[in-house]
């Protein structure tokens, strides 16, 4: 009657795709934001972490711009 | 056929299509809360701000996509060939109940499924109409009421873990800034939360009006949405979306817990992933109970204490029996149209008397983007404690059975 498989995989692909957003961008935010600590203690401290953050941040774009590829139906 | 009875149908078509639109709106700004309670919960985007970005995506997403439209009880009502014929009058019927129940909720600013409610009311309709063989209980239970009852603890779950990571990976000497940047992926997710609501959500009344075309005859079986039908859809969504459902957006924002920049941006993460993954991989999710079931998961993600039950009860039974409301109403109006012109002009001013009724109604306490941010009527304190700019003196002297408001101020970040 309900479509069990459907629904675990729903919830599994919920689950890994929401934690792994949340993640990366929980990561960038406390690269960002100790950097810029850092560099508010020492001009031209905290270089890596900002540039990791910048990344992570990227990572989280392409993210957003999966989402709407995912919703618009044009694209796929 | 006689000349008379075509103008009864055109005349009909053109109440079906009016109701419509009229539910296409109460849809937008019903569903406004999904994507935007918890971004102007947090600050994240101001409450104006909020429903215009909501408004354009719901706009923009209603000329995405017309796949739903073509596919509107999706089996549920065994229309077509070899089952029943469905009549503009039981569409308008159908439209009366689900309009009834999305208006009562919206004044009780609880966050119901428009879905629930266009599909109760249809098939209240449709049952009067035509009987109880006209509907597949089967899909009923698979495709509505199962789902509604798994919905909000998958949601639930997901923010309540994506949460939990939100605070772990932001631990530290930096905590309580880290967190309050969170607000900016929150104007992302929530984008998406909007832009999805409308690739959905007007195409439910793109379906029935144009069901309603080719029942009457005016547009060939098996068509799609005509462009002006996609159009003044796309409209009506985005006007009901741009006035704002402010009760319901209270209820979900502030109502269910007090959220916090990371526990709003898991919550949307939660959401969007959740919608996208259920819309992709067929297993069909409301969005307004996974929308409701994460802020409940983030509420519990980072104190269980601060999730109100008492709020979260009352939008649970609110869920279960907005089906069999909207269908109870329409079975009426369906009963009453049946007696012919007179009754159908008798359902159509009853219908306007209680929509005018409920509107003068939501004036004598009204919220608004002014006071969208303050406390529900549940819970009994002053409204300066709301505020998360409040005092900690002021938040300590709160009357003990008072929830906490905000647990940012009780120092839990600092852990």
């Amino acid at each position: 009657m309900i479509e069990w498989e459907s629904f675990i995989l729903v919830a599994v692909v919920s689950l890994v795709a929401a934690s792994v957003i949340v993640t990366i961008a929980s990561f960038g935010i406390r690269l960002f934001e100790n950097a810029t600590h850092a560099r508010a203690a020492e001009p031209g401290a905290g270089r890596i972490g900002m540039g990791m953050a910048r990344v992570l941040f990227g990572v989280c774009a392409v993210l957003v711009l999966f989402g709407v590829y995912l919703i618009v139906p044009a694209f796929h | 056929m006689k000349d008379s009875t075509a103008v009864d149908i055109s005349l009909m078509v053109a109440l079906v299509v009016v109701l419509a639109l009229f539910f296409d709106f109460t849809n937008g700004f019903h569903d406004t809360a999904n994507a935007m309670a918890t971004p102007i919960a947090t600050g994240a985007l101001k409450p104006r701000v909020a429903v215009t970005i909501a408004a354009i995506l719901n706009l923009v997403g209603a000329f995405l996509s017309t796949e739903v439209a073509r596919t509107i009880s999706g089996g549920l009502i065994r229309e077509g060939d070899g089952g029943i014929q469905i009549t503009p009058t039981m569409i308008f019927a159908g439209l009366i109940g689900a309009i009834m129940w999305n208006l009562a909720t919206w004044l009780l600013g609880l966050p119901s499924s428009s879905s629930h409610a266009l599909f109760g009311g249809l098939i209240g309709a449709v049952v009067v109409g035509a009987g109880f063989g006209a509907i597949d209980p089967g899909v009923l239970l698979s495709k509505i009421v199962l789902p509604a009852v798994i919905a909000p603890f998958i949601a639930a779950g997901i923010a309540y873990v994506a949460t939990k990571i939100a605070y772990r990976v932001t631990r530290g000497p930096h905590a309580h800034a880290a967190r309050g940047r969170f607000r900016m992926g929150q104007v992302f997710t929530s984008s998406l939360v909007s832009l999805a609501h409308g690739t959905n959500d007007a195409q439910k009344t793109m379906g029935v009006i144009t069901l309603t075309l080719i029942a009457a005859g005016f547009q060939a079986t098996g068509t799609g949405p005509e462009f002006w039908v996609i159009s003044v859809c796309a409209l009506a969504i985005a006007l009901g979306t741009y006035v704002g459902g402010w009760r319901i957006i209270r209820t979900v924002g502030t109502g269910i817990t007090d959220v916090s920049p990371a526990q709003g941006f898991a919550a949307e993460a939660s959401t969007t992933a959740t919608i996208l993954a259920s819309t992709h991989l067929g297993f069909a999710l409301s969005t307004t109970q996974v929308a409701s079931g994460s802020i409940i998961g983030a509420g519990l993600g980072r104190n269980h204490r601060s999730v109100r039950w008492r709020v979260a009860g009352r939008i649970g039974v609110a869920w279960l029996v907005t089906l069999p409301c909207a269908a109870a109403m329409a079975a009426i109006a369906e009963l009453v149209a049946r007696l012919g012109p007179w009754g159908v002009a008798a359902d159509a001013l009853a219908g306007a008397t209680v929509i005018v009724f409920m509107f003068r109604r939501s004036r004598r306490n009204p919220v608004n983007h002014t006071n969208v941010t303050g406390e529900i009527p549940v819970v009994h304190h002053t409204p300066s404690v709301v505020m998360p700019k409040a005092p900690p003196s002021i938040a300590s002297a709160k009357p003990p059975k008072t929830p906490a408001v905000n647990t940012e101020i009780r120092g839990r970040d600092a852990s």
